[in-house]
């Protein structure tokens, strides 16, 4: 049976990730919980976390990501990048 | 504008040089290439279908849906792709085969077709209701479409007219990308943690980053990953060596029956 994975939420509203900028602990399994709450789909991608995944309207969506080593790993919604930016600072 | 471009011509140029270099293969074995038009075709509604049904599809298998199918897709695709190479390779193979071949190629362009273009679709969904956004986006992708039509265009013209050499160096191209989908069709299933996902074995970004124009051409041209891990190094590697042993295998009959 797989352990409990560190869950962290995130909301996408009017194209912005909230939080936009996300601490976690380094060498841990993550699961991001991400709630899109703009009516339109979003793609959340990353290229440093080799993650992309759409996520419709109103719709939540899990991924997994980790372990990760000590850095930053920028994410994106790729439909919007101008506003949806985040960052998740590994510790 | 420049963003509905990018994203367009990365979904695109895939497609389009798969495409291109079945298209090499059909003239070189003579496989009618009027399966071009349908199977294209069949893909569009495909994507149409796909595109509409994703949020339910993402919530099947606990939310595990989008993975699983894009991952039984891109699977599906590099076992296809490693076949038709198959039968290829294999010499008095190609001429009994040629139906059959054209099958192979029908179902390869269609599940690529589906796949890219549901993205696209919803690409250009989300866009519609933002004011002013949509017709920036809808020139951006049509520009987008047409760049990347255009390089599997010039792709085609090129390793059609330099015979055998053309045909290998599609065989070569078509082994790496089958090799790229194999390795992220793997990728789809550590993100939703069916497969332990693990430290990457290296980091190339200093090299070549996934950022650049650079780095989105080598990912559609050869599944270029910065930071792969273990299970994709892995997985990539054996997708390149089965045809490397098949193509020993098959200059070893092809001597044999000189």
């Amino acid at each position: 049976m797989k352990a409990e994975r560190l869950t962290i939420e995130i909301e996408i509203k009017n194209h912005l990730f909230i939080p936009d900028k996300i601490e976690v602990p380094a060498d841990t399994k993550i699961k991001l919980v991400i709630y899109n709450r703009d009516p339109t789909s979003e793609e959340f991608e990353s290229y440093e976390l080799n993650r992309e995944k759409v996520i419709s309207g109103n719709r939540k969506a899990n991924i997994f990501i980790g372990p990760l080593a000590v850095g930053e790993y920028p994410f994106f919604g790729e439909f919007n990048q101008k506003t949806a930016q985040g960052l998740i600072i590994a510790k | 504008m420049l963003d509905a471009v990018i994203i367009v011509l990365r979904e695109t140029l895939e497609v389009s040089l798969i495409v291109a270099f079945l298209f090499v293969y059909s003239n070189h074995f003579s496989v009618n290439k009027k399966w071009m038009f349908s199977a294209l075709s069949v893909g569009i509604l495909s994507a149409v279908i796909v595109s509409s049904q994703l949020p339910d599809i993402s919530d099947f298998f606990d939310g595990r849906g989008q993975e699983l199918l894009f991952f039984g897709v891109l699977i599906s695709l590099s076992i296809l792709i490693q076949f038709v190479n198959f039968i290829i390779l294999i010499p008095n193979q190609v001429k009994s085969s040629a139906s059959f071949l054209r099958g192979l190629f029908f179902i390869i362009i269609v599940l690529a077709t589906s796949l890219e273009g549901a993205e696209i679709i919803i690409f250009l969904q989300s866009s519609l209701s933002v004011e002013n956004k949509f017709y920036s986006h809808l020139m951006g992708s049509f520009l987008g479409l047409g760049i990347g039509v255009s390089v599997g265009a010039v792709a085609y013209y090129l390793f059609s007219q330099i015979g055998r050499v053309g045909l290998i160096v599609c065989l070569v191209f078509l082994v790496m990308i089958s090799a790229g989908m194999a390795s992220q069709a793997i990728s789809y299933l550590m993100q939703v943690d069916l497969i332990e996902s693990s430290y990457p074995v290296w980091n190339s970004n200093w090299l070549v980053s996934e950022h650049s124009v650079i780095g989105q051409l080598l990912y559609a041209l050869i599944g270029y990953e910065a930071t792969p891990t273990l299970v994709q190094v892995v997985v990539y590697g054996g997708f390149l060596f089965f045809p490397m042993m098949l193509t020993l295998y098959a200059m070893k009959i092809d001597r044999r029956n000189l």
